[in-house]
């Protein structure tokens, strides 16, 4: 497939604050950013040695990678000829850590209403998540009902949930997403921040290639939850996206789930099929990070195995340190996976033709 | 139907208690008979997962496909006495995977005073 | 004894899933028996802490009698466990089952008064439950044991506002602790012996009593009456000296709905039972110890048993007479006993 005519859209995609200021004007109650400084929230404890972006993404003016709109579209979009990009916010990954429940729900709603009003309008070419705070579900459903019709927001994002994805605490939140056929996306890496549990149920990492393995293991319970207390039972409108939580685990989790469900389907009675057949359905995976086994080749056996080359969604997580080249990122799949995953999935799952009349 | 051609296997009707059950053999394949309410009921007693013999499992209802956080409680089930699969004791289907799981099934019936378990026709 | 007594916690037997078949739903009755069923691992919430049986007292008219109760309010002896339950509809369906129970054993004796059990781990659920129970207008607190997460937190907001529509006091018991799904009072560490465990409960108010008060709980449900049953009350003097030394000083944001006498708005709505009381051998020095507060706390006798009589009198002799006749009785008798309870028929 020539460049000219690969169209990729990149699911994960993290916009910046040059500093907290930006949010200022859009806060009910600015002066509370006093009291909690969202750096302090955004301490996992165990941070990347080498720093969490990736060192040629900062912008020429000055401030953090990711917070220049202008030179996000260069660096990025025209870099690598990007059809669409989904903002994730980056800054706000911990907001699920402030003890202060309001106050990030005042953030999500700021940080919302500062990516239309100050990113939007720089290229076309942005999409965007409606960032809410899963601590309190009844003022996310609120916020996600606010902007759902928001022709430009295509996903609801959190970044942390006090409890299992599952837990019918969780239900005002599918309820809105449900109602408006917006997929639900969690986000990897803050379920170690402020006041979050953890991503370890025993103790914490001494260090950093222990954390960030260790940050992808929520999913797994997540996932699980989700499927076995009947979410999409319940809400089959919506969807679940998890984001740069990997997904080479997922085959085991297949595999064990079904085990589990044969043995003992008498106690979640709602679920009228294997597990994997609501997974395949209601789920779908970012790629970023694409995990790099010795020989390419097996992780191509890897997605066969999964058996729905429809789950996936490519994304690059750009400007994180850990982000995949586009270029490269999917050189080991088949020709006509590549344009189902840079592209093809995530268009049927975001329903892009009705939103932007794209054909 | 009878015929020559059909494996039979027969046996006193009072070897099998009401609500019990007796394993029997039909040519070299071992066959479970469950008396549920006096109702016969014939299945393969090896489990198609690993082989754990059917007969040493309970028998009895299930929770059937509700709503989410609902308990309804009905259908007629013998479990599987190692990994607890569930199958439908009419249908010798696994309840949770009914595509690739299932007890062979067959014909046994009351004829006098004997119990006549019956294979298929060659 | 000649004094009247209310007891506020009273036991006469603790309801097993054979007293509450009855009440229970066929389909949750089958799933609570697979529960049980579990030889040493259990889906019935047991408590890795559990205390010697103790034996049921089916006439507890003749153990009121003797102790002179006039009103004795049950205690059905299973908020820890219905806490600990993984499954959030069995335990719904457990409550229920439990307050039927209640309600039907209310009959046999009309000082007896009943307790709505709830599961705090599923607010939503509970309120409906408070409101469906509360109908029956001798069901006079919501009971709940190991919330999820501090009584001042919103998602217990539905609770407090059920029991605030029926006017019910809502109680937090000292039970539920390392029983099914749930662990410890902290996060530091775990009590090695049973001993430590039980004396433990002393710390499990603070942390609630603090949220109530800095969240503004009091101020938002203004009719809310909390009942910390188990815990003791001797901390509370070092609770509200820190609070108002922080207040003095503070110079940051104050949480709205806290006074500046955190003291007085204690004495008003927070009551605390005596089970589990902190009495020294000379319980004079409680007394001592209490009066130092410019409000003192209001206490109610819970005995925690089938028989109030022996905790009543030892109360009887260690407390100064005129609270000991608030403690025994006069305090209670307006907690539980109030002609304003919105929705008495």
């Amino acid at each position: 497939m020539s460049r000219s005519d690969r169209l990729i859209l990149d699911a994960d995609v993290h916009h910046m604050y040059a500093s907290a200021d930006v949010i200022t004007p859009y806060l009910q109650d600015p002066g509370a950013l006093k009291e909690f400084p969202l750096g302090g929230a955004a301490s996992s404890g165990v941070p990347n040695p080498h720093g969490t972006f990736r060192l040629d993404t900062v912008p020429p003016g000055g401030g953090p990678p990711g917070s220049d709109p202008a030179h996000l579209v260069a660096d990025h979009l025209d870099r690598h000829d990007i059809t669409y990009a989904i903002l994730s916010p980056g800054s706000t990954l911990g907001i699920g850590g402030l003890p202060d429940i309001d106050l990030a729900c005042d953030i999500a709603r700021a940080t919302n209403e500062w990516t239309i009003a100050e990113w939007f309008d720089v290229d076309e070419r942005f999409l965007g998540s409606i960032l809410v705070n899963a601590r309190d579900p009844q003022q996310a459903a609120d916020e996600i009902r606010r902007l759902g019709t928001h022709p430009r927001m295509v996903q609801v994002t959190i970044n942390y949930a006090p409890c299992l994805l599952g837990n019918r605490f969780m239900n005002p939140i599918y309820e809105a997403c449900d109602e408006l056929g917006l997929p639900l996306n969690v986000h990897v890496g803050a379920w170690d921040m402020g006041i979050n549990t953890g991503s370890i149920a025993v103790g914490h990492a001494t260090g950093f290639v222990e954390q960030h393995f260790a940050i992808c293991l929520p999913a797994i319970h997540n996932l699980v939850s989700v499927i076995t207390e009947g979410v999409f039972v319940k809400y089959p409108n919506t969807k679940l996206i998890l984001s740069e939580f990997g997904m080479a685990w997922l085959p085991f989790v297949l595999w064990r789930l079904d085990m589990e469900y044969r043995s003992t389907r008498d106690d979640v009675p709602w679920l009228t099929q294997l597990p994997s057949r609501y997974i395949r359905e209601f789920v779908r995976f970012t790629t970023q990070p694409l995990e790099e086994p010795e020989k390419p080749s097996d992780l191509v056996k890897l997605v066969e195995m999964i058996g729905c080359p429809e789950m996936l969604l490519f994304s690059s997580d750009y400007p994180h340190w850990d982000a995949d080249n586009p270029e490269h990122a999917l050189r080991a799949f088949p020709e006509d996976w590549r344009r189902r995953i840079y592209y093809d999935n995530a268009h049927a799952l975001f329903r892009l033709d009705e939103r932007l009349a794209v054909a | 139907m009878s015929g020559p051609d059909r494996p039979r296997v027969s046996f006193p009707r009072a070897e099998l208690p009401r609500g019990g059950s007796t394993v029997v053999k039909l040519g070299v394949r071992e066959v479970v008979v469950y008396d549920v309410d006096g109702e016969l009921f014939a299945l393969f007693n090896r489990c198609p997962h690993q082989q754990a013999p059917m007969c040493e499992g309970p028998r009895g209802v299930t929770a059937l496909p509700s709503g989410v956080g609902e308990f309804v409680i009905g259908g007629l089930v013998v479990r599987c006495p190692w990994h607890g699969y569930e199958f439908d004791l009419r249908s010798g289907r696994c309840n949770a995977d009914p595509d690739r799981f299932r007890l062979a099934t067959y014909e046994v019936r009351e004829e006098g005073d004997e119990v006549v378990v019956y294979g298929r026709a060659r | 004894m000649t004094r009247a007594l209310i007891d506020a916690r009273f036991v006469p037997e603790v309801a097993e899933l054979a007293a509450l078949a009855d009440h229970l739903p066929a389909g949750a009755l089958e799933r609570l028996r697979i529960a049980q069923k579990g030889e040493y691992t259990s889906m019935w919430p047991v408590s890795v802490f559990r205390r010697p049986g103790r034996p049921g007292a089916p006439d507890a008219g003749a153990a009121l009698d003797r102790a002179n109760v006039v009103l004795a309010v049950l205690d059905p002896g299973n908020a820890g466990t219905i806490s600990g339950m993984a499954n959030p509809y069995l335990a719904a369906d457990l409550a229920r089952a439990t307050n039927a129970w209640s309600s039907a054993r209310l009959e046999r004796d009309e000082r007896l008064r009943g307790s709505i059990v709830i599961d705090p781990k599923n607010p939503d659920l509970a309120a409906d439950e408070i409101r469906r129970a509360g109908e029956d207008p001798r069901m006079v607190q919501v009971l709940m044991a190991y919330p999820p997460e501090l009584l001042g937190d919103r998602s217990l907001h539905p609770v407090y506002a059920a029991a605030g529509e029926l006017g019910l006091p809502v109680t937090l018991q000292a039970s539920g602790a390392y029983t099914g799904v749930n662990k410890g009072l902290t996060a530091a560490g775990f009590p090695s012996s049973r001993l430590a465990h039980e004396a433990g409960w002393v710390h499990g108010a603070q942390p609630h009593l603090l949220s109530l008060l800095t969240e503004g709980t009091f101020a938002r449900f203004d009719q809310l009456i909390i009942v910390f049953d188990g815990f003791g009350v001797a901390w509370l003097p070092s609770l509200l000296w820190r609070l108002e030394a922080e207040l003095r000083h503070w110079e940051g944001r104050r949480p709205p709905g806290l006074p500046d006498d955190p003291g007085r708005l204690v004495a008003e709505r927070v009551r605390f039972t005596t089970a589990g009381l902190e009495l020294p051998a000379d319980g004079e020095r409680l007394a001592t110890l209490l009066a130092t507060l410019e409000h003192r706390p209001v206490l109610v006798f819970g005995s925690g048993s089938a028989d109030p009589r022996p905790g009543a009198d030892e109360l009887g002799r260690q407390l100064p007479a005129d609270w000991a006749a608030g403690v025994l009785a006069g305090h209670a008798r307006t907690l539980f006993d109030s002609p304003d309870r919105a929705g008495a028929r």
